[in-house]
């Protein structure tokens, strides 16, 4: 994993160096913590065990807390970039194009989406998840504190954010230890081994998209400056007329309706 | 017949469902992704439009796309070989998506999905979605059709004909022509985002002079017929969406505004406002002469109106005031989400013919119920409306959750929030209980639709869309005693007008509000935090009710508060 991180380290460089995508990454963030606040809500109807109730309700809390402070930055950063922001277009397309998820420098903190996975998984399973990913946080919240550069206020936000994750890690860790000395010891090592594969494939499989997705748009950029060089040249400067135009179909609506153009 | 509508991937992606070209159920997906006006391809939304009619995929018989992909791809080719050799880094980005994913659109919406016959698939013109979106769910049988748009494939803006249900194209101006995106990168000149921050040069355009008026003019300049023509000099949206303008707009109107610097709308330096002011003259100019054009080719009492531009609600109360059309009717959603239910409207009457059902839409109403799942803290209350009384009564602000779920970004009555209008400063205490704290920023008043006319001077023709909260309106001295905090500058206010018989819950909130405070009247804003759309179910509200600083919070019969 942590030789996977350090390939992470020059692009999340580049990140925070560009005013657009670093607010696009604290909006991303703010809405992942909110969503990971929400699962914790919605787990904790369903928690029995008083202790881990306790945790999980602050843990929410702290999750929403900091999808506020992330968005508030966001706001702070947003109001001093002299363009005020980009249209998004391009972030829908990439969005959900050949990635089909979002990319994981702008927005995968922690990996919850699904606002009701403790049903699904169970309370063991979803205990050594918190407990993983939040490890997971952790490190990615370290690495992007170290890339902010000459940005104390963005610096200072992850070092917040860091401590509440040393804590959701600490009594995450408690309750698995405390339901090992349950006698629940194979099922909580299960959990956690199941729990630490799915983000260590996750990672390789998001690299292996980025990589894919990176190569592809070098390859584009080669096209452009060789086989459409000769077209470009020629269109270059075209004007496109304004004022009214004839309707380029005017078919029957009935046949024209099946055509992708 | 049964028809999915899909718009997706450029702001605002939605779902909509048609039984027999009735609008049966409608929502964007960011109300389920919680990423405000989420592009994403809309799954959820459309699981929840088929989850609300009790169907499923294999009982739809077509799945319509709000956009022909083919042509929109033509376009951007075009329009970044033009540009070459700027358009580099904007071509490797979009062309990987195109090539990637977007070209394969029927195979896309299969797969999502998991719709097995792809030749019931079927694509819309972008601009006939919008347009339909307006001209299907209008009361009128004949009418003009103007949607004034950003970009669809080439077109920008269209004049059709509604007649009899059925819908012609008649002309249309094309990208880089578009005054949707000329609005957009003058936002973004003046430090907004551009697309999802244009509202706010209405709401700043009142507080300037339009001292800028001439230039503008040269920028979108009137040609022959009526249409316009957008200085490319000045935009580069045509080949990046990254920087709309170029320096050539500096040049003309002066340095960008620094976004550190606070946006000059008072005071003796009113420049951001001023800038506001004459892009709104220019565009209300622009847009009347298109609407004249329009008459001329289709001499209507009707006009329909779609297209991102029909959300400028001081654009469509001048259309009506000064335009050759008696009645106004403005699509319930006129943006992208609104054009997946016009994609789906559209095809129906293609594949069915002209007269084959219509359900003329008054509201929005489109989105499921609240999702009834008490949280803690919940309290019983017998009278709702009688609670919400009570606590506005004592100076609170509150937010009530009932019913089916608003389309669009404008709450009517469902997801709503409410105070006091009588308080000199209830407008901006009412929008920061939800994070916004632009002090320029326009709120609504709810008004009884019978008894509006003692606070606004009402434009006769609009019944639909002052019901919908789509037109400005002047002021009359009614309402400046009773709601000063609504009034802008010009002395027009935003007028959410509630009938009897549609909302009778709304209407009673009203009425009986009356009795405390001498006036039918009600601050109205839509309940969602800034930077997050409209709530949606209960989760969702108490969720939002926590982190605002509203004082309390309704749900249906349920009461929550500061306990």
């Amino acid at each position: 994993m942590k030789l996977l991180d350090s390939f992470k380290m020059p692009r999340y460089r580049a990140m925070w160096a560009d005013p657009v995508r670093k607010v696009r990454t604290l909006e991303s963030f703010g809405a992942t913590e909110d969503d990971g606040g929400r699962d914790l809500l919605a787990a904790a109807k369903r928690i029995r065990d008083p202790e881990l109730l306790h945790h999980v309700l602050r843990h929410a809390k702290e999750e929403m807390h900091h999808g506020d402070l992330f968005r508030a930055r966001a706001a702070e950063l947003r109001a001093e970039s002299q363009t005020g922001g980009a249209v998004r277009e391009d972030d829908s397309d990439m969005s959900t194009s050949l990635l089909h998820a979002r990319g994981d420098v702008e927005v995968d903190g922690h990996g919850f989406y699904d606002g009701s996975l403790l049903d699904s998984m169970g309370e063991v399973a979803y205990v050594a998840m918190v407990h993983v990913v939040e490890q997971r946080a952790l490190d990615t919240f370290d690495m992007h504190q170290k890339c902010v550069g000459g940005d104390p206020e963005t610096a200072a936000l992850f070092e917040e954010v860091a401590k509440d994750e040393k804590y959701h890690i600490s009594y995450t860790g408690r309750i698995l230890e405390k339901w090992r000395k349950e006698g629940r010891q194979r099922e909580v090592d299960k959990a956690l081994k199941e729990a630490r594969r799915s983000t260590f494939l996750g990672a390789w499989k998001r690299l292996g998209i980025r990589s894919g997705a990176g190569f592809g748009k070098v390859m584009m950029y080669a096209f452009y400056w060789t086989l459409l060089l000769p077209m470009g040249l020629l269109s270059r400067g075209r004007k496109d007329p304004g004022g009214w135009q004839e309707p380029r179909t005017k078919a029957d609506p009935a046949a024209g309706v099946a055509s992708q153009y | 017949m049964k028809l999915l509508g899909i718009s997706a991937f450029h702001r605002d992606a939605a779902a909509a469902l048609i039984v027999d070209g009735k609008p049966v159920a409608s929502v964007q997906e960011d109300r389920f992704t919680k990423r405000l006006q989420d592009e994403s391809f809309p799954i959820r939304a459309a699981r929840a439009c088929l989850d609300q009619a009790g169907l499923g995929v294999p009982d739809l018989d077509g799945v319509v796309f709000y956009e022909k992909p083919l042509r929109k791809f033509e376009r951007m080719l075009a329009c970044q070989l033009s540009a070459f050799p700027r358009s580099a880094k904007a071509f490797s980005r979009n062309m990987f998506t195109w090539l990637g994913d977007r070209l394969w659109m029927k195979n896309r919406i299969a797969n999502e999905l998991e719709f097995e016959d792809t030749s019931r698939i079927y694509f819309t013109e972008h601009q006939m979605a919008h347009a339909a979106s307006a001209y299907f769910c209008s009361p009128f049988e004949e009418a003009g059709v103007l949607v004034i748009d950003d970009v669809g494939e080439w077109a920008t803006t269209i004049l059709a004909q509604g007649q009899g249900g059925h819908l012609e194209l008649l002309s249309e101006v094309r990208f880089p022509h578009s005054l949707g995106l000329f609005v957009s990168a003058v936002a973004q000149y003046l430090g907004l985002e551009p697309g999802s921050q244009d509202h706010q040069l209405e709401a700043l355009a009142p507080y300037g002079e339009p001292r800028f008026l001439e230039a503008f003019e040269q920028l979108a300049r009137r040609v022959e017929g009526g249409a316009f023509e957008i200085e490319q000099g000045a935009f580069r949206y045509a080949f990046d969406h990254e920087t709309l303008y170029t320096e050539a707009l500096e040049e003309l109107l002066g340095p960008a505004r620094i976004g550190t610097s606070p946006l000059r709308f008072e005071g003796d330096d009113r420049r951001d406002a001023d800038v506001a002011a004459s892009l709104q003259a220019v565009v209300e100019q622009r847009s009347l002469e298109l609407a004249q054009q329009l008459h001329e080719r289709v001499p209507s009492a009707n006009l329909c109106l779609a297209g991102r531009l029909a959300e400028n609600r001081a654009l469509n109360a001048r259309l009506l005031r000064d335009g050759p059309f008696e009645e106004l009717y403005v699509a319930p959603c006129p943006d992208n989400a609104g054009a997946a239910l016009g994609a789906a409207l559209y095809v129906h009457h293609a594949l069915n013919g002209a007269d084959n059902g219509r359900l003329v839409l008054h509201d929005s109403y489109l989105g499921m119920d609240v999702d009834e799942r008490p949280e803690e803290g919940a309290r019983q209350v017998d009278d709702p409306v009688g609670t919400l009384v009570e606590h506005l009564a004592e100076g609170e602000r509150v937010a009530w959750v009932r019913g089916a779920l608003e389309l669009g970004l404008q709450a009517l009555g469902h997801r709503s929030i409410f105070a006091d209008p009588r308080p000199e400063g209830a407008r901006g205490r009412l929008l920061e209980s939800v994070q916004h704290g632009e002090p320029f920023l326009p709120i609504q008043v709810a008004v009884p639709s019978e008894r509006a006319a003692e606070f606004f001077e009402l434009p006769a023709g609009a019944e639909a869309p002052l019901h919908m909260g789509q037109l400005t309106a002047p002021a009359t001295d009614a309402l400046r005693r009773h709601a000063p905090s609504t009034l802008r500058p010009d002395g027009t206010a935003w007028p959410l007008l509630v009938d009897e018989k549609r909302d009778p819950d709304f209407h009673a909130l009203l009425t009986r509000f009356e009795a405390h405070s001498g006036a039918p009247l009600l601050l109205h804003a839509t309940f969602g935090l800034r930077g997050s759309p409209m709530v949606r179910i209960e989760g969702d509200a108490c969720d939002a009710f926590q982190r605002s600083s509203l004082d309390a919070l309704l749900v249906e019969d349920r009461l929550y508060g500061r306990f």
